[in-house]
């Protein structure tokens, strides 16, 4: 895969520090947080076509071992994902008949959990072939088969009540330029739904963090930013969730489309770079160390370390969570 | 500063008196921070809860602001300019300010720009650029006192017109540089203005833009809570209207005295100024309160000084006391 170095997807500053260093497949991957506005981003990115072919193929055929819809079907009814998925909070406020798109839809689980909570028009923009097909055949949703960058350039023929956007903008390589393009097919008082990875309350290693397809990490105060550029305001935030959403959500309107708004004050985490660096090298110890016992209580005779797993996970969480 | 005969302006003004919302963030979560009578004007100044802007609210029409700048209302209300002044007087007034702008402003300066400066007062600015590097200088101010004391003491003429009417008659080509000191708090509405910088400014250019900070109050507050301050910027509601319009800061004067920043637009390659110590000193809206009480404090040990300092103090001890208010 070949990279190329970029200035900070939000400020276009050069100015950055290394935050972590991880192997992702065969790519030694370099994330930065950016001296001038505390965005985290890989340098170099791939190339853009080179994403785009990945996402076409190789995402959920190579990285999810999916090749099939049959094996996609398989995969659901295992693991459950149909109950995963709730509309609670998103269709909050959304009349029967609204129309919603939602941006990497994947499978449509969660497209489906929303026309079902309200009868609503929902369409998804999926780069993967074998999950835009999947959302077809198994709900009926239309899926335009492509990157969220594509679907941009089309014609703009209808506007949306709702537009999700989860766990895609960490994917893009200019998340404000996407999220200004959305603007535009927003229906006049609509909400834009974002959930993305925090940065600054790592639920998982860096190892597993950082990969490849995540070109930006967002914190609170640089997905305010990235709003605030792209001309939203956050009107109802949450951090620290639980799998399936895990990271932060938010639900953003046009400035000038409502009296509410969040408290900016509380969208400061995450503002100084040093101190971003800081929580992404204190998660890299704290999991390390969690490996190392993992790794050590497996040579303990009569031991069984499988058990131990979730323990260990609960109390990695109590101390992430206390400090 | 919007006038009549601007369908934009009056468009988008609020009708007379009318509450209005933060022109940051959009809300109407608001408490108030200033309320008092001057000039015969009720000036009612409320602090944004969300995002911590400072605004005037409610507000005259944009006629009525039309009217204020027309007859004259700012210079003769808040810079005390009669009828009778020498013009000579009045350009000298504003010299020691026109110095350290320019002393900031040099290093982007070079032979052959096209200067623009919006509320340009006498015109002292352009007239010193244009005495050191040349270039074509153009100036707009809707206060009629302004174009005269230019022709007469900088043989400079100035347009004595509004951003939006300098918009209707403008030929297309773009400025390098675009001025505007302790102008933007005076607009009705910002967005104009943050549309005007990205429409006027060459690929390249820099914009000036100097505004008081409402978070570290260097004048007494009636200087800032006043009928023509619209808006009061602190640092981070200023960053958020700059990243609005695809501004960055590059340059950035000593933040404890009013602002003074130099501007440059998103795709230009110049590095942006770290952001995180600007705001992070300015995003609580507690700062404001903790400002104006620090200010009211200040003020008061000072005029008291003013007054008493030969019964009260050596003049070694006074100049310790001064040096220690200034701290």
């Amino acid at each position: 895969m070949s990279m190329i170095q970029q200035p900070c997807p939000l400020c276009g500053s050069r100015d950055a520090r290394v935050v972590a260093t991880v192997a992702d497949y065969t790519v030694a991957l370099t994330n930065v947080c950016c001296n001038r506005c505390g965005l985290v981003f890989a340098s170099p990115f791939p190339a853009a076509e080179q994403l785009e072919a990945y996402y076409r193929s190789e995402f959920t055929q190579g990285r999810h071992r999916i090749q099939t819809v049959a094996e996609a079907r398989e995969r659901a009814a295992r693991k459950g994902s149909a109950a995963k998925y709730s509309a609670e909070g998103l269709v909050d406020g959304l009349a029967a008949g609204s129309h919603v798109l939602e941006i990497g839809c994947s499978y449509g689980f969660l497209l489906e959990a929303v026309r079902k909570a309200v009868q609503c028009h929902v369409e998804g923009v999926e780069p993967s072939e074998v999950s835009a097909r999947f959302a077809r055949e198994e709900f009926g949703i239309p899926v335009f088969p492509g990157t969220v960058e594509r679907y941009l350039e089309t014609p703009v023929t209808e506007r949306f009540d709702l537009i999700i956007v989860s766990h895609v903008l960490e994917h893009l390589s200019d998340p404000v330029a996407v999220l200004r393009a959305l603007e535009r097919r927003l229906a006049p008082g609509g909400r834009l739904y974002i959930c993305v990875p925090d940065v600054t309350h790592l639920q998982e290693p860096p190892e597993s963090f950082f990969q490849v397809p995540h070109l930006v990490s967002f914190s609170p105060w640089t997905l305010h930013l990235a709003f605030a550029a792209a001309g939203f305001k956050i009107i109802r935030f949450q951090r620290k969730l639980r799998a399936p959403k895990s990271g932060m959500e938010a639900y953003a309107v046009r400035i000038a489309d409502s009296v509410d708004a969040y408290p900016h004050a509380a969208l400061r985490v995450g503002c100084d770079p040093r101190a971003v660096a800081v929580d992404v090298r204190r998660a890299q110890r704290l999991y390390g160390a969690l490996r190392a016992a993992k790794s050590a209580a497996r040579g303990i005779p009569f031991f069984d370390a499988e058990r131990l797993g979730p323990r260990m996970r609960r109390l990695v969480r109590i101390v992430r969570d206390r400090f | 500063m919007l006038t009549p005969g601007n369908e934009v302006a009056t468009s988008l003004a609020p009708p007379l008196s009318a509450a209005v919302r933060c022109a940051i963030c959009g809300s109407a979560d608001e408490q108030v921070v200033d309320v008092h009578v001057s000039g015969g004007h009720s000036i009612r100044d409320v602090q944004c809860l969300r995002c911590g802007h400072v605004y005037l609210s409610p507000r005259e029409s944009a006629e009525a602001y039309d009217a204020y700048y027309r007859q004259q209302g700012f210079s003769k209300n808040c810079n005390n300019v009669s009828g009778e002044d020498d013009p000579s007087a009045l350009a000298r007034s504003a010299e020691k300010k026109t110095q350290r702008i320019y002393r900031f402003l040099e290093p982007e300066l070079r032979p052959g720009l096209r200067v623009l400066e919006i509320g340009c007062g006498y015109g002292n600015l352009l007239a010193r650029i244009r005495e050191s590097v040349g270039g074509d200088v153009t100036g707009i101010e809707p206060d009629p006192i302004g174009p005269v004391v230019a022709r007469s003491v900088f043989h400079l003429e100035i347009a004595s017109q509004t951003l939006e009417q300098f918009l209707v008659g403008w030929n297309g080509k773009p400025f390098d540089l675009i001025l505007m000191h302790h102008v933007l708090e005076h607009f009705l509405d910002i967005d104009v203005v943050g549309d005007a910088l990205e429409m006027l400014l060459a690929p390249g250019g820099r914009v000036y833009l100097g505004l008081p900070n409402v978070t570290a109050m260097t004048f007494p507050k009636r200087f800032f809570f006043r009928f023509p301050h619209v808006s009061n910027f602190t640092p981070y509601s200023f960053l958020l209207f700059l990243w609005r319009h695809d501004l960055k800061i590059v340059r950035l004067d000593n933040l404890g005295r009013p602002l003074s920043a130099i501007v440059a637009s998103r795709i230009d390659a110049a590095p942006m100024v770290a952001a995180f110590p600007l705001v992070t000193a300015s995003l609580s809206p507690g700062r404001v309160r903790r400002s104006i009480a620090l200010c009211d404090i200040h003020h008061t040990i000072r005029l008291f000084i003013r007054d008493h300092r030969g019964k009260l103090l050596p003049a070694p001890l006074k100049r310790a006391v001064k040096t220690l208010i200034r701290k």
